[in-house]
């Protein structure tokens, strides 16, 4: 009995562990597919780690990828493969970002997709792949890579490009805050939000059980109703108004990531590369 | 002649009812008694005691207060011959001294007279085995409750009931919707239709239970129903050795209100699920007459418990013949913080997983 008392106790323990343990379950990703071997097992190391914590900081997905074959596709079908197998993406989402190194065609490739292409839009691919694209040139491939992360953490923290309307001269829309936390909760929130929910389930079956620690009435109105005895004698059901109302059904557009993808293919996919 | 001892005829011994055999047992000669055997000796010790002293005792009567007559609290034990203390609602007690079980039949005569009674279905033993089986399957409890020590009193009690029969017939008025939704174009429509509705109806009710006894709580005897009440027999004095047994002290009158509402709620329940295939129903008001009222004075069994947990005193309130229990058990905050927090991690790991999939 004191041993199963000691075990209920450590389950607030065991809940807190749980809540950090899926965090790192999350974060454990692999980040740096250096299958062309042009980082140093450090250099790899080093960029995984930063491809974390920035995949954390922008709620998308930070890859970078090496390879000496790449199958016969070309650049960008290489990217989208690479990425879809890999199952790339934000906590359930599609977000995110890959950097490819291809030295089969000697090419380096941006793909973007979701709110990666919303945040960096071809215009924006074209400013990465001029910051990356020196260093190719000399073989510092770690120093594009590093380069590449640290151009993604501005232009996310600089937020999602505004188009200028031309027109009306006016600047046209961005997408605001709100627009860009609606694609995927947060992780932290995420788990915040289950947490709350496991919460009330435990309050509610508590609650359950307290009113069962008690005898409770089994008596209805039937219990002392002689058999048979009861009979409507009247019955009315008299129609006296209708009430209509009516409500515009909204087209639910929130997602605008294909709308600025360049391919107009799978949703949301955007990237462009230059040959070194 | 103030109280009666059932005596074993065999031995003399005190006899009490055996809930199990359901008859009378000498615990001293083991002789068994059927409730006709019980019924004619007394019958015969009464006509003889009432030729003995029918004369003298009946002038010594009237020289007594009639105050005293009606609220007297002192007999004596016909066994040892010490007071008998009781309050003036007891009809059924033990001798304090050599508690034999004693009956005291003023307090059962004349409209204070039972009709019928359902008697004991278990004895002392198995009433104890129900509860802690009972409180066994309640999570929430403290383990430390059930261990018997802590029960401080258990008695088996005939409790005053009174069982009301009545003819019911009433209305009631409500209002009634219908909601239904369409889509047409890029329009959603809600038509709400309202609706007057009215029923009427009858109906018979029997044997409505209502305690007629101040000292058991209403809400812990109402817990109790129902009572089967095919195990109704005619009212004997002999069930009642053994066990304590009170008198009414709420008349017919008195618990009719409480009745009355009951059976008004009932009805209007019973009319309420006649109003069907509306969204929503709200009845405004109603109106239920009741007329052919009729009560009978019975007496039920209660096993009451009395336990002492951490200070503080816990009743309960067990019936006699089906052994359900009514009573509030205390919470252990230990058990229960760690119910929730095992319910609340599963929900959560369920969460996780599940999270997966969905996001």
């Amino acid at each position: 009995m004191v041993k199963l008392k000691k075990t209920f106790a450590l389950l607030p323990l065991m809940l807190v562990l749980m809540f950090a343990f899926c965090i790192n379950v999350f974060a454990a990703y692999e980040k740096v597919y250096d299958e062309a071997d042009l980082f140093s097992e450090k250099e790899r190391a080093d960029l995984n780690e930063q491809a974390i914590a920035l995949s954390e900081q922008t709620e998308m997905d930070i890859v970078i990828v090496t390879t000496n074959n790449s199958q016969g596709k070309s650049s960008s079908d290489y990217a989208l493969d690479f990425y879809e197998e890999h199952g790339f993406g934000y906590e359930g989402t599609l977000d995110g970002v890959l950097y490819l190194l291809n030295m089969d065609e000697r090419e380096v490739y941006i793909f973007t997709r979701d709110k990666g292409t919303d945040y960096i839009d071809a215009s924006r691919v074209e400013e990465l792949l001029d910051r990356v694209y020196p260093p190719l040139g000399e073989e510092s491939y770690r120093e594009s890579a590093q380069i590449f992360l640290e151009e993604v953490e501005s232009m996310m923290a600089a937020g999602p490009p505004v188009y200028d309307t031309g027109g009306s001269g006016e600047s046209g829309y961005a997408y605001t805050e709100e627009g860009s936390t609606a694609d995927g909760l947060g992780m932290i929130e995420k788990l915040g939000i289950y947490l709350l929910i496991s919460l009330a389930i435990g309050g509610i079956v508590i609650g359950i059980m307290m009113m069962g620690n008690k005898g409770r009435s089994t008596v209805n109105a039937r219990t002392y109703l002689e058999d048979n005895s009861f009979t409507i004698t009247k019955k009315r059901d008299q129609h006296y108004n209708t009430i209509v109302t009516q409500q515009k059904i909204q087209q639910n557009n929130n997602s605008g990531g294909s709308t600025f993808s360049g391919g107009g293919g799978g949703g949301g996919i955007g990237g462009g590369g230059r040959k070194f | 002649m103030g109280v009666i001892v059932y005596k074993c005829i065999n031995c003399g011994g005190p006899l009490a009812f055996k809930a199990e055999t359901q008859n009378w047992t000498c615990d001293y000669c083991l002789s068994e008694f059927s409730e006709q055997e019980v019924r004619e000796f007394i019958l015969n010790e009464q006509a003889q005691a009432e030729a003995e002293t029918s004369s003298a005792v009946l002038e010594e009567h009237k020289l007594q207060d009639q105050e005293f007559q009606e609220k007297a609290m002192g007999y004596t034990c016909e066994s040892c011959g010490a007071e008998i203390v009781t309050d003036d609602t007891t009809a059924a007690t033990f001798c304090y001294y050599c508690h034999n079980p004693t009956i005291i039949p003023r307090r059962l005569e004349g409209e204070f007279r039972p009709e019928k009674v359902i008697p004991f279905k278990f004895n002392r033993e198995k009433a104890t085995e129900i509860f802690i089986n009972w409180c066994k399957k309640k999570p929430l409890l403290s383990k430390q409750f059930t261990s018997t020590s802590e029960l401080e009193k258990l008695s088996g009690i005939y409790v005053p009931f009174w069982l009301f029969d009545c003819h019911s017939d009433g209305g009631i008025n409500g209002t009634a919707t219908r909601v239904r939704t369409y889509t047409s174009g890029d329009t959603r429509y809600t038509e709400t239709k309202y609706y007057r509705v009215h029923r009427e109806g009858k109906a018979i009710f029997r044997d409505v239970p209502a305690d007629g006894s101040k000292k058991m709580d209403d809400e812990l005897m109402s817990i109790l129903e129902p009572y089967d009440y095919k195990d109704l027999t005619d009212f004997s004095m002999s069930f009642l050795s053994g066990y304590l047994a009170e008198k009414y002290d709420m008349d017919q009158n008195d618990v009719y209100g409480r009745v009355s509402g009951l059976i008004r709620d009932n009805m209007e329940s019973l009319l309420r699920e006649t109003v069907r295939g509306y969204s929503s129903v709200s009845i405004n008001d109603s109106d239920i007459k009741m007329k052919n009222v009729d009560a009978t004075y019975v007496l039920l069994p209660v096993w009451m418990f009395t336990y002492q947990f951490k200070g503080k005193t816990y009743m309960f309130a067990m019936n006699g013949q089906t052994g359900k229990i009514a009573g509030k058990l205390p919470i252990s905050p230990g058990r229960a913080a760690s119910w929730f927090s095992g319910v609340s991690a599963v929900a959560f790991a369920a969460l996780m997983i599940g999270g997966q999939f969905l996001w």
